[in-house]
């Protein structure tokens, strides 16, 4: 048997809750992802709207302002043009009216009223009264119009002249009144007629709109700028660029389609949002013009401060979701290995129940889930192995009670029939032998002989099923027939007898086949009744076995009343009898064929020369043989007789026969014919009389070659003598020659190769090797040769 | 006793037939004189009609044999039968012979 090992607890690489908590973590970490990813979308969607809103919501803010503001500028202006109109005829009130704006409002610094060229001829070309605000707050007064400075040229009096309407100047930088970068609002003032007459400014100085615009910085390094109607700066945090440089100069370097679109989106006074590339740094840049001015705002905010806020949310994200990992997995480890852990003492446990400790104890499981359910099964599967031992422990020693009485069983069956072999050694004419092989414990086969009268009782007999019900049947079978065989010699009414005494209260319906014969041993004369039995082999010696037909009457115990027939023969000398069993000829081996009336017959033919007891002893080899491991299917009875009419017969009383020869070897030709005639009337086989011939030829030609000398004429006698009861031949050989022992010679060597070996010797070694016994003795002057030769034994060497 | 001796050219059959005894042993020694005469040829002894053989025959056979082996011819024992089969097997001839 394979020897079972517990199982090794290094076979766990991988515990439980490690895969467990890897498992977890790994669906969680896949959700996260894929939830993150959603997140990243849409969190930069909205923020790039939210951005986007947020920039231009400031970007408005500070573009309504300056509109604000420079309408105010224009209101306050336009307001005093009825004031000019009134006071052009007294043209040195008219730097009042220039005060009074700048007192109106704050946001101007400076006030002129430019007069077109030589309109008042007294004040000569250039008239142009200016008030402007000084830094204390005063309001100073000059005359724009000198020598080196001709307002009549400057874009704000060009631009309004040409255009007629009030309109916004670019800014400049002004060297005639303020001295800084402003910007003029001028207003042209008509006569009836329509012509323009003078030029009403109001300037601003640029520095107020510039903190409004530079002041915008919705994110650390977000910056705003503002350019005039022709793409110059006017308001830039790098103060180089501002009025010396344009923004196609300045963005020159870049080489990013996107900026010609925003460049032309500002100059074209237009509103949107582009996204230039600002060196290696992506930018957004808004845009929008003021609506009085037209001069365009633009923000620029760099993409990574837009997206900051994402950056920084996923990174919190990120964070949190790796300290809850970790938390999860020590949660995981901790919480399985909780639960986990009673299947180790499961374990445990089971592996003391594999070592026979039924009682191991289990853990204390308080929850009511599985392994709850677990423990109650595992308890349950303790609970029945126990009883099932118990049970188990009970079974076997019913059962070994019982073995034990079919043992004694047994003795007292096998007790039943006779089983000392040879039954009747002092009966030489009977030779007799039986074998009984139940199938197990105890059978329902029997045989019986017995001797009354000088008759030779047989019984062989097959009870229907096997083991117990049919031993008792057999017992009882057994017992009636020696009580019937007290009262009738005729096999007929013995069965008739039996048959009726069981066949009464045959309440389970059993019978018993059964073979009867009643041999008279005076006379050889065998009666006979078969009762539903195979019928019995038959053989003579070294001829044919065959089946003696018989009748087949019915089983003992089927039908109360059945008249038996009774059959009788004569049995043939030297006669083999065969009764046996079905367990013979229909014993199965595995592939269930069947051992066959052919092979049994065939068995009792070889060796129907042989001793009973050798023919059973083969059958029972052959059918084992056959059966192989197949296991006996039914019980095996076989019975063997073989009948010599000693004393009666008087072939068989043979007398010695003797044959004389000269020493001729022409008178051998004799020797045949007379060996031949003395067996052929004995149990002997064609080919043990060739061997035995053979023999006594190879002995008496020596005789005649050498026991006297070659003149000399003597006679050689060979005697015969067969022994019935000890089944053997004597062979006498004697001669009166010179005294010679043909035994002391030793055997030549048969090993030898051809060319070794010597041409003669062979004759003395085939009468050893054919012969049982050769023995040389010299009586009254004769050389005496006995060889004897035992039948039945041995008919080979 | 018969020996009947047949050529086929290839080989030299000698069939026996009936019984091989002491008694006969020396006309069955005239009648091989032909096979011994061919020892140097393939000679076949057909046996299957041979009956018995006594220790005379064995020796003729044993003569042929070291014949055949002296001349470098070749010796074939055929068909011996049940009893003769253990006479060979008793003085040892299953070694000396090619029997088939």
């Amino acid at each position: 048997m394979k020897e079972i090992t517990p199982p090794d607890k290094s076979i766990i690489k991988h515990s439980f809750a490690s895969r467990l908590s890897l498992y977890i973590l790994g669906v969680c970490a896949l959700t996260f992802m894929v939830a993150a990813s959603i997140f990243q979308v849409t969190a930069q969607r909205i923020v790039k709207q939210e951005a986007s809103r947020h920039a231009q919501s400031e970007l408005s803010n500070v573009v309504g302002i300056i509109d604000d503001l420079l309408l105010q500028v224009q209101t306050t202006t336009s307001n005093m043009e009825w004031a000019v109109q009134k006071k052009l005829d007294s043209p040195d009130e008219l730097i009042e009216i220039n005060c009074q704006i700048i007192r109106n409002n704050k946001h101007i610094i400076g006030s002129s009223i430019a007069l077109r060229p030589d309109y008042y001829p007294e004040k000569g070309k250039m008239f142009a009264p200016y008030a402007f605000r000084k830094e204390d707050g005063s309001i100073e007064r000059k005359n724009l119009g000198t020598a080196d400075y001709d307002y009549h040229s400057q874009p704000w009096y060009t631009e309004a002249e040409e255009s007629g309407e009030a309109r916004w100047s670019d800014p400049y930088f002004d060297r005639g009144g303020a001295d800084d970068i402003i910007a003029t609002y001028s207003y042209p003032i008509k006569d009836a007629s329509g012509k323009m007459i003078a030029v009403l400014t109001a300037d601003i100085s640029l520095k107020e709109l510039a903190d409004k615009v530079l002041d915008i910085h919705p994110y650390p390094n977000a910056y705003c700028f503002m350019l005039d109607c022709k793409g110059h700066y006017v308001v830039h945090h790098k103060r180089a660029r501002i009025l010396y440089q344009d923004i196609q100069t300045a963005t020159n370097y870049m080489a990013d389609r996107n900026i010609e679109k925003l460049i032309e989106g500002m100059l074209n006074q237009q509103s949107g949002m582009e996204k230039i590339m600002d060196g290696d740094k992506p930018c957004y840049v808004f845009y929008t013009p003021i609506n009085t001015s037209g001069w365009p705002v633009a923000l620029v905010c760099p993409k990574e401060e837009v997206y900051a806020v994402i950056d920084e949310l996923t990174l919190t994200i990120v964070s949190v979701f790796v300290l809850g990992g970790l938390f999860l997995l020590v949660m995981c480890r901790w919480i399985i290995h909780r639960i986990s852990s009673p299947l180790k003492q499961f374990s445990k446990a089971a592996t003391q129940v594999a070592h026979g400790q039924l009682d191991a104890t289990l853990p204390e499981i308080k929850s009511e889930d599985e392994l709850a359910y677990f423990r109650n099964t595992f308890e349950y599967m303790q609970h029945s192995l126990r009883e099932h031992i118990n049970e188990l422990e009970l079974t076997t020693s019913i059962k070994n009670r019982m073995e034990g009485e079919l043992q004694v069983a047994r003795r007292i069956q096998m007790g039943m029939i006779p089983k000392v072999f040879p039954p009747y050694p002092e009966r030489a004419q009977l030779d007799l032998y039986a074998h009984l092989q139940p199938a197990r414990e105890v059978g329902g086969d029997l045989y019986d002989f017995f001797i009354i009268n000088n008759k030779l009782y047989l019984i062989v007999g097959d009870v229907s099923g096997k083991g117990v019900p049919a031993s008792l049947v057999m017992a009882i079978t057994c017992r009636l027939i020696r009580l019937i065989a007290a009262q009738t010699d005729s096999p007929a009414q013995m069965a008739k007898a039996l048959n009726d005494s069981i066949s009464e209260d045959n309440n389970t319906n059993m019978f018993v086949t059964m073979f009867i014969g009643v041999l008279n041993l005076e006379n050889g004369e065998f009666r006979y009744c078969n009762a539903g039995h195979n019928p019995p082999v038959l053989a003579l010696p070294d001829s044919e076995a065959r089946f003696h037909e018989v009748k087949p009457n019915i089983p003992i115990g089927v039908m109360c009343g059945f008249d038996f027939t009774e059959q009788s023969m004569q049995l043939p000398n030297h006669g083999t009898l065969f009764l046996y069993t079905d367990g013979v000829n229909e014993a199965e081996n595995k592939s269930a064929e069947l051992f066959g009336n052919k092979r049994m017959l065939s068995v009792v033919r070889r060796h129907s020369c042989e001793p009973v007891k050798a023919i059973v002893e083969h059958m029972m080899n052959e059918v084992n043989q056959f059966a192989g491991d197949a296991a006996q299917s039914d019980d095996i009875t076989m019975l063997c007789l073989r009948y010599h009419q000693a004393g009666n017969d008087k072939k068989a009383a043979k007398p010695p026969q003797t044959l004389t020869i000269y020493n001729d070897m022409a008178q051998m030709v004799q020797l045949p014919d007379f060996i031949e005639g003395y067996c052929s009337r004995l149990p002997i086989p064609g080919s043990l009389t060739l061997s035995l011939n053979l023999a006594i030829e190879e002995a008496m030609v020596n005789c005649v070659q050498y026991a006297y000398a070659k003149d000399e004429v003597g006679e050689i006698s060979l005697s015969i003598q067969w022994d019935n009861e000890g089944h053997e031949l004597t062979f006498e050989l004697r001669d009166k020659g010179a005294p010679f022992d043909p035994t002391a010679a030793p055997d030549p060597d048969t090993t030898l190769s051809a060319e070794e070996r010597p041409i003669g010797g062979l004759g003395i070694l085939l009468v050893r090797k054919l012969m049982d016994t050769v023995s040389y003795s010299r009586q009254s002057g004769q050389n005496v040769l006995t060889m004897r030769k035992k039948i039945y034994a041995h008919t080979t060497t | 006793m018969q020996l009947i001796i047949t050529d086929n050219g290839d080989k030299l059959t000698g069939t026996i037939i009936g019984r091989l005894d002491t008694v006969n042993s020396e006309q069955f020694n005239n009648d091989m004189q032909p096979l011994m005469n061919a020892a140097d040829r393939h000679i076949e002894l057909e046996c299957s009609q041979m009956e018995y053989i006594s220790s005379s025959g064995l020796r003729l056979f044993l003569t042929l044999r070291k014949q055949v082996a002296a001349k470098g011819g070749k010796l074939v024992i055929r068909n011996i039968n049940e009893s003769i089969s253990e006479v060979f097997s008793i003085t040892g001839f299953f070694n000396l012979f090619e029997i088939v």
